[in-house]
């Protein structure tokens, strides 16, 4: 584990999410493993974080927010950079792998284990 | 004003006023008792007026002169002794005597001249000359009927009294006949609300009596009305439901027609209504089902987030054990936030327990709080869907009204036009809700901007099983069970509209508050 935070903890990292208290407990859990953790509740102020920050490697997004939805603000990063990885946290697993895989995504659903995360996490490149 | 009338214009002027000399001899023949023995139907009064004006009509086509009387008239055959020759002998068969039916006669003439007095100036020159001739007239009939009464024989007079008596009592088996036959339950009461008469289909039904005519031959007690039902609304209602052991029935309560006054009372009409109720109260089950297939999927996305919350709370901990980070301030701070969260389902749980829960009265209730309820179950839902929901409150007054199913009406109207935003993908998605007293009603008015409902379907949306939803989201019960639950538990109403941007359903209850 400790390796892995070795790894990870150079990486800048983007979390989207409209609700404040999911937002507190995963920004603390991201922190414990990376050095820089920017965090937002909508898909609008996420677009704008990830335009202004070129070096972010790893972006966490909910799919239900206001002012702009996961899916858009995803397609939007996905114009501006094909290999930035864009792990979506979502509360229904209603969209086929197939989908994900198309975007280039990952995803995982809500509520998320702790062996899920270090999964995810392991992946990062 | 008085209208000059001449004997040219005095048909047409009688013909006019018929209605007027038919209350007049009615008014008479109350007054004086007559109508003890007379029809009970407006009708054949009216037949009687219509008699002798078209027989004073043919009298007049004859002759204009005064039709005076001489002493060796037969007085059968002009016109005036040809009607009074056949009511003389119709009546005398009904067991009318004589002194009866000329003395009632007599008020007939009097209705006639009142009606003249009314209408004509005494200083009018026709005026003594149509009082003449209206007064030979009914003479004329009076000496025919009193001629005809006194030649005929009390042989004769028995004989048309026995045939007359045997059609009497036909006419009253006819009757008992007709009320048996009627299919639904039918009831007689006199004016003291006790049971006269009841059919074959109510004997049975309420008395366990399977003969006909059982009730009307044999009826042992009086039995007032009132043990089976409410007098209060046999007298106030047009029509009202009533259940019945197993049995539910719409109850008819109709005063009895009688101008005559000497039957008073009413005839009570049932008809038997259960199937339908039983469909009604399948429709309300498939809606309660419907209902709660949408608040469970409703409480789905409200405990998402605090468990993703909780979870994520261990995560951390987890996380904090495997890089020897643990220290108490962490793990007071995690434990803190998954005590919060669970208060927090916990409440979620209470608003729609709540909601489910029978309640049969009325509760004081402030319209704003009305409106957070409607808002903490639908709310989020509304959230994710980026549809701003505004609540507008002219005066947040307190109602006594049932909450529970006024909250089902609003939450099925915002969420069809919750749907009809998603499907049409709207932009700017709103649903605005307000809420104003007006005078003795409180109007619920939900408008959205989803583009409005199609004029061609705008009639049905209220019929059951109507839906324009996509099969798996529409029952098509919403709008009909809201109108049902308004309608019955209210007595209100719900109107719809499109206006410029939207549909607009407007709540009308009326409140005690």
């Amino acid at each position: 584990m400790k390796e892995l935070k070795e790894k990870l903890k150079h990486y800048k990292v983007l979390f989207v999410d409209d609700e404040i208290e999911i937002r507190n407990a995963t920004c603390l859990f991201l922190k414990k493993f990376f050095d820089t953790v920017l965090v937002c509740e909508n898909g609008e102020d996420g677009l704008k974080i990830f335009k202004n920050n070129s070096d972010i490697k790893i972006v966490f997004t909910d799919l239900m927010m206001p002012k702009m939805d996961g899916i858009s603000m995803i397609k939007e990063i996905r114009k501006i950079s094909s290999d930035v990885e864009i792990v979506v946290v979502t509360g229904s697993d209603t969209q086929k792998d197939s989908y994900w895989n198309e975007i280039n995504c990952k995803y995982i659903i809500k509520p998320i284990t702790f062996n899920t995360l270090i999964e995810i996490l392991k992946e990062i490149k | 004003m008085k209208k000059l009338i001449s004997i040219d214009t005095l048909i047409p002027f009688l013909e006019e006023n018929e209605r007027w000399l038919m209350y007049r001899i009615l008014f008479y023949a109350k007054k004086y008792d007559y109508t003890k023995y007379t029809s009970t139907l407006v009708e054949p009064w009216r037949l009687s007026i219509v008699g002798l004006t078209d027989s004073l009509s043919l009298l007049l086509q004859k002759s204009k002169a005064i039709p005076q009387m001489s002493p060796d008239e037969t007085y059968n055959d002009d016109p005036p002794s040809m009607f009074g020759v056949k009511e003389a002998k119709l009546h005398r068969s009904r067991g009318v005597n004589l002194s009866m039916f000329f003395s009632l006669f007599k008020y007939y003439r009097q209705t006639y001249i009142d009606l003249l007095d009314g209408h004509i100036d005494e200083i009018d020159e026709d005026y003594d000359y149509i009082c003449d001739y209206l007064n030979r007239f009914f003479d004329r009939v009076e000496t025919s009927f009193v001629t005809e009464w006194a030649g005929s024989s009390s042989e004769k007079q028995i004989h048309e009294l026995s045939i007359k008596n045997l059609k009497l009592a036909n006419e009253k088996n006819r009757y008992l006949t007709l009320f048996d036959s009627i299919d639904n339950p039918a009831i007689v009461l006199n004016d003291k609300f006790i049971i006269e008469n009841c059919n074959l289909v109510a004997s049975s039904l309420f008395f366990n009596i399977e003969n006909a005519g059982s009730y009307y031959y044999s009826k042992q007690e009086e039995i007032n009305i009132s043990t089976f039902l409410d007098l209060e609304l046999v007298k106030a209602c047009k029509q009202f439901e009533w259940k019945y052991e197993d049995n539910y029935f719409l109850v008819f309560p109709k005063v009895l027609h009688d101008i005559s006054g000497k039957n008073e009372g009413y005839i009570i009409l049932f008809s038997d209504i259960s199937k339908l109720k039983q469909s009604e109260d399948i429709l309300m089950a498939q809606s309660k089902y419907a209902a709660m297939g949408e608040m469970i999927s409703l409480i789905a996305h409200q405990w998402r987030q605090p468990v993703t919350a909780i979870s994520m709370n261990i995560n951390n901990i987890l996380a904090d054990i495997e890089l020897d980070l643990l220290n108490s301030n962490g793990l007071k701070e995690n434990c803190e936030s998954v005590l919060k969260q669970t208060v927090h389902l916990s409440k979620t749980i209470d608003d729609f327990r709540d909601f489910f829960k029978p309640k049969k009265d009325k509760e004081i209730i402030k319209i704003s709080n009305l409106l957070e309820d409607v808002n903490s179950i639908l709310g989020k839902s509304l959230q994710y869907n980026n549809i701003t929901f505004t609540i507008s409150i002219k005066d947040d007054i307190e109602v006594v009204i049932y909450p529970r199913e006024l909250i089902q009406v609003i939450l099925a109207i915002i969420n069809n036009s919750k749907e009809a935003l998603i499907e049409k993908e709207i932009g700017d998605k709103c649903i605005n809700i307000s809420i104003i007293k007006d005078g003795e009603t409180l109007v619920i008015k939900i408008q959205d901007n989803a583009g409005g409902i199609p004029e061609d379907i705008m009639r049905k949306i209220f019929e059951p099983y109507f839906s324009t939803k996509k099969e798996k989201n529409g029952t098509g019960l919403g709008l009909y069970i809201s109108m049902s639950i308004i309608k019955k538990h209210f007595h209100g109403d719900i109107l719809a509209e499109n206006q410029e941007s939207g549909a607009c359903f407007k709540v009308v209850v009326p409140i005690e508050g």
